[in-house]
């Protein structure tokens, strides 16, 4: 095969990109919002648990990142006189407790935690399990890659199922995970009827992980396209 | 597949070894075989003006078309 150390030396590249932004994001993002969730998680469990056994059930569950249209601005003082700083609202974090029918399970109400609804949290669980599943293929496709252009093999099919499942897995996650917000937001909109906060119930779409996507699924198609090429290229005598 | 290879047929006409063809014709025997077999997708004019001259035939005599029954 011509060029086979140059491929393996981008191959060899992007990979240690792929672990490296891995690396990264696990240690910059998902361990400082686990280890605040879990905490905030730990909170809330023991509220529901110890109201539970006084006998005063009482359900409780966050609604985050409500996004808040037309606030008043607030004046905000700073050390410097001169200078005048005026800030405005645009989302709140609401943690809600309410009182619920005795004899309410508690299985039922943890999972209740985000949103008052079970329903929210699969969401939500979901959106956050396609990712490491979107990971896991990734490396597949790389490690599968890397051993045809080694053994110089044709590239195998399963790749094209495998990128058809990441950009398919990549739509999912933004649907269930702008799903989820938005139910959290119609819920802290019935949450604050009534009062000075006016919550934007808008279903929104995060279009650049779509395009994201369907970039894949067009990948996909030009790999397979390519592979079918490549077949008939050995085969023509 | 409609078109049907006969390059055995003229091979064993010139009493010709698969080995010695492919080394005439300078393609590998491996690809001779594919050929032979039918599970080529194509074949250059360049192979098949090499084939016709080493087998002394009509590209006809080596390709066939045979309507599939259906």
């Amino acid at each position: 095969m011509e060029h086979k150390k140059a491929y393996l030396r981008r191959l060899l590249l992007i990979m240690i990109a792929f672990f490296a932004v891995l690396i990264g994001g696990f240690l910059l993002d998902i361990v400082p919002n686990f280890t605040q969730g879990l905490s905030e998680g730990a909170r809330v469990g023991h509220q529901i648990v110890d109201a539970y056994e006084q006998e005063e059930p009482r359900s409780q569950y966050l609604l985050w990142n409500v996004p808040i249209r037309c606030s008043a601005p607030i004046a905000i003082e700073t050390s410097d006189a001169k200078r005048q700083v005026v800030g405005q609202l645009s989302t709140l974090s609401l943690s809600v407790q309410e009182p619920v029918q005795p004899g309410e399970s508690m299985t039922r109400i943890a999972f209740a935690a985000i949103g008052n609804s079970p329903l929210i949290y699969a969401l939500m669980i979901g959106s956050a399990f396609c990712f490491p599943v979107i990971i896991l293929l990734m490396y597949f496709i790389i490690r599968s890659v890397r051993c045809a252009i080694r053994e110089e093999r044709p590239l195998a099919k399963n790749n094209v199922w495998l990128l058809r499942a990441i950009a398919l897995l990549t739509i999912l996650s933004e649907l269930l995970n702008q799903t989820g917000l938005w139910l959290i937001n119609t819920k802290a909109a019935e949450v604050l009827a009534g009062t000075a906060y006016t919550v934007d119930t808008t279903f929104h779409l995060n279009y650049s992980t779509l395009i994201m996507g369907i970039l894949l699924l067009f990948a996909a198609e030009v790999f397979i396209i390519g592979r079918d090429l490549g077949e008939e290229q050995k085969l023509t005598i | 597949m409609a078109i049907i290879i006969n390059i055995d047929v003229m091979m064993a006409k010139r009493k010709m070894q698969l080995g010695t063809l492919a080394e005439r014709v300078q393609i590998t025997p491996a690809n001779l075989s594919i050929l032979k077999t039918g599970k080529a997708k194509a074949i250059r004019f360049s192979t098949l003006e090499a084939i016709c001259r080493e087998l002394d035939c009509q590209p006809g005599d080596i390709i066939e078309y045979r309507p599939d029954e259906e």
